[in-house]
């Protein structure tokens, strides 16, 4: 050191240069197998979740005359196949949920993906297995696609719709993420500051692109998902009215038809999407997805259950189960809702909540379901009875007639055969259907005092106040009692406001049952009712069995979602060789008339022939 | 032993600067204004005090390093108080090296109270911590050492003032290297980008030290990371170290 100093620093300086280049590399190695960790994460819940690799692309990307081929479906079948084999990554313990709708079980990553994200910590660790795969040098290849597809935007699964190659030209010339030196999160916070001071100025226009730069910039920034979902799909959308009919549209991407303030619900629907792709174990995304819009905006009851299971696999909170289990309720799975109220009672016996009134509820909902079934046996059993006793009488009058008209003794006695035959089949059925009927009559008396003992205790639980009502107002009908049951029904739905339209539903119902005179409001409701319908016969056809929905500028079958299309003209080649592969095909063109065009499906491709 | 005295006088020198305590005094004030802006951004307010507090550590412990980090070694040429330094038995190897750990010890105690008030003040807010927080205050103190490298040795070389802007500048450059190899793809198979991959490798890539975001919002850091982050940055700094006692022993002081 002393004698060449300068060497030997120079020596330390070239070895710890080599160190750091090298250490650098193994750095990021670990941050591109963490991007592709997470992918496959996402991919594999996406695969369960919606039975394919999500492959939507932005409304801008797809309407771009040559829009980027998504590479999802591609490598995700590389990486399942890749861990199928791959003894590093054990077999989960196989669940029910492990199987699929047709009862195939899921592929092992998919498999392990749950198993992971179920555990305890699934959503604040990294699944070890999982991991070393993801980080192994075997998985390269598949690494390297990805690290590939993800720099050229053609990863949808990863929420490309809001990404940051979005805010930049397609040929990706700058990555976002360098241009703000580390400090990209706090530029994320003061744009959302942004958004909040646009929402109270109501510029909604300049909220939404804001909303969606936002997320790019932090993907990880859930509760500005959350909170731009909100936005979204009730403060935007307070003092909107209903569209009519009439002036909705087609909307191929949501398979709807929609107007402005139901678009605004689907682009929430969109932005939660999003941020479960590049969240997929953040239980507040599929809960504001399946409650806070598919329950209290759009009544899809299956895809509330659908959405809130899922949120109910990550750590989460308890209110999140105790909504699954109503929503099961409304979605008439009562024995399930069951299970899991008994199941969370079991779990948490010191709750202040009435979860006793709940079970007891759905005790009554199941012996009403049995009362409906019981009235619908009894009531086959007796138009079977009505039946046997009109052939019983037909015999008899033959017999008479017989005698009359002086018949052989032969064939009197065959008739008289026959309708001894006929009486006691008759007699027989008409005791079944007394049975029937008062097994019916008791199963419906039991549901009724379930339904009085419930609220008793809980002091008027106003769903089974309304489930009684409607339980008397059907006694009522069977009756031909119409006007106390209208009665009825008119002081229940002033009682129970948020039963309100469904009652004043049934009382149309019956009005115009036993054709009573309606109020104005009422004849309104049905006039747009008809209005409705008649206009949606106009925008649907039916051709060769295949269903299209009319667009502005034509028609497309029913099942196209916005994929790419093949343009076909007349004098294509390809249309030729479309005619013998689906012979009613000229029926399909007539559709386009001149300037319009026909958007159908032949085989796996979409095709557009503009008329 | 001698390094550590050096060490000792450094850390006794840097603790009576000014820029020092107004540096952390506006550090005190940005993290706990940080809750202004999660009061007018609803429900935030937790995540953004986390993301502010965990920048401003950042920022302002690499201004400190800088300011003080410049002027170390000038300041003592300036005063020529350097010459009874290096009259005694001492490498000059060790005088730099004894520099550098004054700094580096005092941006240690910089850094452990402004992460400390930081988390004390996400805890009172009702916010809860992880590992994740700390584990990223740690990066940020093993990125402000390598700034600190870079600036003992602009210090050795140059004015404070020109050393403070190239330190700077590399603080900004170092946080977007990426761009190095994120070319766009009519760069593919050129022998530009072959430069430029090697380059990117050459150059410290300070976002290796940034998993703020992740502390922020609470998810997980792969598994091993925090650890090679933290052997990058040791070897880089170890690396500019060497440079600058390269750089000072062929000083002519």
């Amino acid at each position: 050191m002393k004698k060449y100093p300068n060497l030997l620093l120079g020596i330390l300086f070239a070895a710890t240069l080599a160190l750091a280049a090298l250490q650098g590399r193994r750095v990021d190695h670990l941050r591109d197998s963490e991007r592709f960790y997470r992918w496959i994460v996402a991919a594999a819940g996406q695969f369960r979740l919606f039975g394919e690799v999500a492959t939507d692309t932005s409304p801008a990307e797809a309407d771009l005359e040559q829009p980027k081929e998504m590479k999802d479906e591609a490598l995700f079948a590389d990486v399942v196949q890749a861990i199928e084999s791959d003894v590093g990554v054990p077999e989960p313990p196989s669940t029910k949920d492990d199987f699929d709708k047709d009862n195939k079980p899921y592929a092992k990553l998919v498999r392990v993906v749950r198993a992971a994200g179920e555990a305890g910590d699934g959503s604040r660790v990294f699944d070890a297995a999982l991991w070393k795969y993801a980080s192994a040098p075997k998985a390269a290849p598949q690494r390297r696609e990805f690290l590939t597809y993800l720099r050229n935007g053609q990863l949808a699964s990863l929420g490309t719709q809001f990404g940051a190659s979005d805010l930049y030209s397609s040929e990706g010339s700058i990555n976002l993420s360098n241009l703000f030196f580390g400090f990209r999160k706090m530029a994320a916070n003061l744009l959302w500051l942004q958004v909040e001071k646009y929402w109270h100025q109501g510029m909604l226009y300049k909220m939404v692109p804001i909303m969606k730069t936002t997320v790019a910039l932090d993907p990880n920034f859930v509760d500005a998902y959350l909170i731009g979902a909100w936005h979204l799909a009730y403060n935007a959308t307070a003092h909107m009215p209903n569209t009519p009919e009439p002036l909705k549209q087609w909307y191929p991407r949501y398979h709807e038809r929609l107007g402005d303030k139901e678009l605004l619900y689907y682009e929430a629907i969109d932005f939660l999407k999003d941020g479960i792709y590049k969240n997929p174990r953040n239980y507040k995304l599929y809960f504001d997805l399946g409650y806070g819009i598919y329950e209290l905006k759009l009544k899809d009851h299956p895809n509330v259950v659908k959405y809130l299971s899922e949120a109910i696999r990550y750590r989460h909170e308890n209110y999140v189960r105790r909504m699954l289990y109503h929503c099961l309720e409304h979605n008439k799975r009562y024995e399930d809702a069951l299970a899991g109220w008994e199941k969370y009672y079991a779990e948490n016996p010191g709750t202040n909540l009435n979860i006793p009134g709940f079970i007891a509820e759905l005790h009554g909902f199941i012996k009403e379901r049995e009362a409906d079934q019981a009235e619908a046996q009894a009531q086959t059993a007796e138009n079977a009875a009505r039946e046997a006793r009109q052939k019983s009488n037909d015999a008899l009058t033959a017999l008479g007639s017989a005698r009359q008209a002086a018949a052989t003794p032969e064939e009197i006695q065959a008739l008289e055969s026959a309708s001894s035959e006929a009486e006691a089949r008759a007699g027989e059925v008409e005791q079944a259907a007394t049975s029937a009927r008062e097994s019916a009559d008791r199963l419906f008396e039991e549901a009724r005092k379930s339904y009085q003992e419930i609220i008793e205790i809980s002091g008027g639980d106003q769903a089974c106040t309304v489930q009684l009502l409607k339980m008397n107002v059907r006694k009522l009908v069977e009756e031909g009692r119409f006007w106390e049951a209208i009665m009825y029904l008119q002081h229940g739905r002033w009682q129970n406001l948020t039963y309100f339209d469904e009652l004043s539903d049934l009382i149309i119902e019956i009005k115009l049952k036993a054709n009573l005179a309606l109020t104005l409001s009422e004849r309104q409701a049905v006039l747009r009712r008809e209005e409705a319908a008649q206009f949606l016969a106009s925008v649907e056809k039916t051709v060769t069995g295949l269903k299209f929905m009319k667009l502005d500028g034509g028609w497309c079958q029913e099942e196209y979602g916005d994929e790419r299309t093949r343009s076909i003209s007349a004098e294509s080649e390809l249309l030729a060789q479309l005619r013998q592969q689906i012979p009613d095909l000229t029926e399909i063109l007539a559709l386009a008339e001149p300037g319009k065009f026909v958007v159908f499906q032949a085989g796996d491709t979409w095709y557009k022939y503009q008329g | 032993m001698r390094i550590v005295a050096v060490a000792q006088n450094t850390l006794r020198e840097t603790t009576r600067d000014k820029v020092l305590y107004v540096l952390l005094f506006f550090a005190g004030i940005t993290i706990l204004g940080s809750k202004a802006l999660g009061w007018i951004s609803i429900g935030q307010d937790i995540k953004i005090v986390k993301d502010i507090s965990l920048a401003a550590v950042s920022v302002f412990g690499a201004l400190i390093s800088i300011f003080v980090g410049t002027s170390l070694v000038y300041k003592e040429i300036d005063k020529r108080t350097v010459y009874t330094i290096l009259c005694r038995p001492l490498y000059r190897y060790e005088f730099i090296l004894g520099k550098y750990l004054g700094l580096a010890v005092l941006l240690a105690m910089v850094t452990g109270t402004m992460t400390a008030v930081a988390a004390a003040y996400v805890v009172a807010l009702g916010g809860t911590l992880d590992s994740t927080f700390f584990l990223a205050a740690l990066l940020v103190y093993w990125q402000l050492l390598l700034i600190t490298a870079f600036a003992v040795l602009l210090s050795s070389l140059t004015s404070p003032i020109l050393g403070a802007i190239i330190v700077f500048s590399i603080y900004v450059a170092g946080h977007a290297t990426r761009i190095l190899i994120e070319l766009p793809p009519h760069f593919d198979d050129t022998l530009a980008k072959n430069v430029l991959n090697w380059v990117y490798y050459l150059v410290p890539n300070l976002t290796n030290f940034d998993i703020r975001s992740e502390a922020a919002n609470d998810i997980p850091v792969a598994p091993g990371y925090v650890v090679w982050a933290l052997l990058y940055g040791t070897a880089y700094t170890a690396m500019i170290l060497t440079l600058a006692a390269l750089a000072f022993e062929d000083k002519d002081v």
